[in-house]
């Protein structure tokens, strides 16, 4: 999707007809526009979304009120006034023409009537050119730039940093899933379900007791499954939000220079927890791993010991080693004489007195295994002693770790009672805020933890009724059908589950380079980003793998690397799926719209956000006021292709007149209306 | 392990019928992908599966 132009007609403070012509030179990708607060900043982000979509942020005032108040005052009674965007666009090689329009009716005392709300058409040039009409234009943009992508792409620079908060994590996942096309697996095993329900209907119609029985209890343990996947579902959300509180009460601490210096030591102290519960988990993994490879060796010493005294006992009774071997007494027998001469022939004395020999002798593979299983049990029992050594080392250290761990948690626990205590009232309250917040959060968690064990039992549960009704008997025909019908469902939605998270684990690891990519392009702090398993955006030191503290500055920069690695991912599977199939298109390459770049920003960030901003995606477009670009210009003037100032009138007629000088030119900023009237126009810098 | 490496090693794994109607799925629900409520799906599924599985 490739930005042209924009034309506004009568649309809020823009009078008349306005136009905006988008860079699209790669080398010079970005379209910047100038406007003083309130001139219409917003109104222009508002524009993209409301011709695209017919809808609005948050932030967008008196939605209702879409006409220019000063044209609409000069209309007579009775008129009509058209209120229209226009976005002209390019992608995958077609032109794309939007166009929403509102129609509004002046009655004779000045009220509006909305004769025409929203309307919006579409038409493209096809390969041969010629211009043709969308029987479904709101449809068709949605398959161009799904509406769920969108707050990714046309955004304030000001609400982009709630990204970085833990319960965006659903807003994150969801982009990740449309930009795949993986809605439509994920639609999928949203609607298998069903049937199989109705195949298992019908052998239960059919069926003998014993499939009727496995169908009804796999309808019963789905039934759990779903409820507590709600449930977990719902847990995660309110965890995440709790999160987010306690994050915020934090910065309003670390905020506060009386209790800054606690609230340091609480990060100090947390980050110290976090690197003690790391270690006592990987001590857990390492004395689990010798349990499981060297375990048995504890149940060995009653048996290694038997090995041991049997042997003993069988050297002392001269069995081992044996006195004579069998394969001597057999040459001697077959022989006929013995070593001392006399006759061994069959029916002697002698003969059968060395044959009874033969009974006492020893075989010298027996003898062998006697030998090698003596010294293995030796082996055995000294393994069996050194795993005692090590498992005793584990153990220490583990203990000494936990007991670290639980000295840092009564100093934070210290630290939360100094402040609860603390001489400022307001201080106290927002301590005993956090604590309050602590302890939901907490509760989620543990409401995790049992919800997991119950969906494991469950699976199990699942997975052993599904097994028995595959290998029930059908006796009826009609049985045998809807029992093959439900097991190759089950086994498809099985299979597309693996694929969904196959699928989505891959693009999270993508993700996750791409955004230390263009974080590390970005900052100059030395910090590491990283998209979690569970597709929350974190900051960690780059060694010690401690969480950073942080600020708007890292919070913005760390979310526009997101929304940057997000218009590469997307642009990669639009090539890749190019090439695949022309049927099933997904990803797309999608410009940057961004009012309120850089917001609060101190200078070092706006310089770093300024150099990032052009390699986020192949077009941007950066809406600024005069304070929020300031020590910007210089950075991004080589890559402006085109650059605009919103000319705004104001109807204070004591207003002083504003400029803004730009290429060595000067262009009116804010000035007093000459009729006392309220508008904005753009006005492209040369 | 290449992503494409991993999705063959879990379409192996399964039966020649559940990768039929995995991929008739995602026909039919591309079908329908621009429906919030997409009205008629289900039949066509079942459709599908007593057409596969016979």
């Amino acid at each position: 999707m490739k930005l042209h132009h924009l034309r506004l007609e009568n649309f809020r403070q823009y009078r008349g007809e306005q136009e905006l012509v988008f860079a699209t030179d790669k080398s010079q990708n970005i379209t910047l526009i100038w406007g003083a607060n309130g001139s219409g900043k917003t109104t222009l982000l508002n524009a993209f979304t409301w011709a695209l979509y017919g809808t609005f942020s948050q932030d967008f005032e008196n939605q209702d009120t879409l006409y220019n108040l000063d044209a609409w005052n000069k209309l007579a009674s009775g008129d009509r006034m058209t209120v229209g965007v226009e976005l002209e666009f390019e992608n995958a090689g077609q032109i794309f023409t939007v166009r929403r329009e509102s129609r509004f009716a002046k009655g004779v005392d000045g009220d509006a009537a909305c004769v025409l709300d929203g309307e919006v058409s579409l038409t493209f040039r096809d390969e041969t050119g010629r211009s043709q009409k969308s029987g479904n234009p709101s449809d068709h943009i949605k398959q161009i730039l799904p509406e769920r992508l969108h707050n990714f792409f046309f955004f304030n620079g000001e609400r982009i940093e709630n990204l970085v908060k833990a319960k965006a994590y659903e807003e994150i996942e969801d982009a990740i899933k449309t930009i795949l096309g993986l809605a439509v697996v994920e639609r999928a095993i949203k609607h298998l379900p069903t049937t199989i329900k109705k195949f298992e209907d019908e052998l239960r119609k059919h069926g003998t007791d014993e499939q009727r029985e496995a169908a009804t209890e796999l309808l019963d343990l789905d039934t759990k499954i779903e409820q507590r996947q709600q449930e977990l579902a719902d847990s995660r959300r309110a965890e995440t939000q709790w999160q987010d509180e306690l994050a915020e009460l934090d910065q309003k601490l670390r905020g506060s220079e009386q209790s800054r210096e606690l609230q340091r030591r609480r990060d100090e102290l947390a980050a110290d927890e976090i690197k003690r519960e790391n270690e006592i988990e990987q001590l857990g993994r390492r004395i689990d791993r010798l349990i499981r490879e060297n375990g048995f060796l504890a149940a060995g010493a009653d048996l290694f010991a038997s090995i041991r005294d049997l042997f003993v006992e069988k050297r002392e009774r001269k069995e081992l080693p044996a006195p004579v071997k069998i394969d001597f007494i057999e040459d001697l027998l077959e022989d006929g004489t013995c070593i001392c001469g006399a006759s061994l022939a069959e029916g002697t004395s002698g003969h059968q007195h060395i044959a009874e020999w033969k009974q006492r002798a020893g075989l010298a593979e027996v003898e062998e295994r006697w030998i090698s299983l003596h010294s293995y049990a030796g082996h055995m029992e000294k393994s069996r002693s050194e795993l005692g050594g090590q498992l005793d080392e584990l153990l220490n250290d583990r203990l000494a770790a936990v007991q670290a761990r639980d000295f840092i948690r009564e100093q934070l626990s210290e630290v939360s009672t100094q402040l609860q205590s603390h001489s400022i009232d307001e201080i106290a309250k927002l301590e005993d805020a956090r604590v309050k917040v602590g302890n939901h959060r907490n509760d989620e968690l543990r409401r995790q933890g049992r919800l997991d064990t119950e969906l494991a039992n469950l699976g199990e549960a699942k997975r052993r009724a599904e097994t028995r009704l595959e290998k029930a008997q059908s006796v009826e025909a009609k049985a045998a059908l809807a029992q093959r019908r439900v097991t190759a469902t089950r086994d498809a939605l099985a299979l597309l589950e693996k694929i969904f998270e196959v699928r989505t684990q891959h693009t999270r690891t993508s993700l996750d380079d791409e955004i230390k990519r263009i974080y590390n392009s970005i900052s100059y702090k030395p910090y590491v980003p990283e998209v979690s398993e569970t597709f929350q955006l974190d900051l960690f030191q780059p060694d010690s793998r401690e969480p950073v503290a942080k600020s708007t500055g890292e919070n913005q920069i760390l979310s526009l690397s997101f929304v940057g690695a997000l218009a590469s991912i997307a642009r990669a599977r639009f090539e890749e799926t190019s090439k695949e199939s022309a049927g099933n298109v997904r990803g797309g390459i999608y410009p940057i719209v961004m009012d309120a770049a850089f917001c609060s920003l101190d200078l070092s960030y706006r310089r770093d956000v300024s150099i990032g901003l052009p390699q986020l995606a192949e077009q941007v477009v950066v809406i600024v006021s005069k304070s929020q670009g300031e020590g910007v210009l210089e950075h991004l003037a080589p890559r402006v292709g085109r650059s605009y100032v919103i000319s705004y009138a104001t109807p204070k007629q004591d207003a002083a007149h504003e400029t803004i000088k730009l290429a060595d030119e000067t262009y009116p900023y804010v000035h007093p209306s000459p009729d006392g009237s309220e508008y904005a126009e753009l006005t492209e810098v040369s | 392990m290449e992503i494409r490496d991993q999705i063959n090693e879990v379409l192996e794994s399964a039966s020649p019928e559940a990768r039929k109607i995995v991929e008739e799925m995602l026909k039919i629900e591309a079908r329908y992908i621009h429906m919030t409520q997409p009205r008629g799906i289900h039949d066509d599924i079942v459709e599908m599966i007593g057409r596969e599985v016979q």
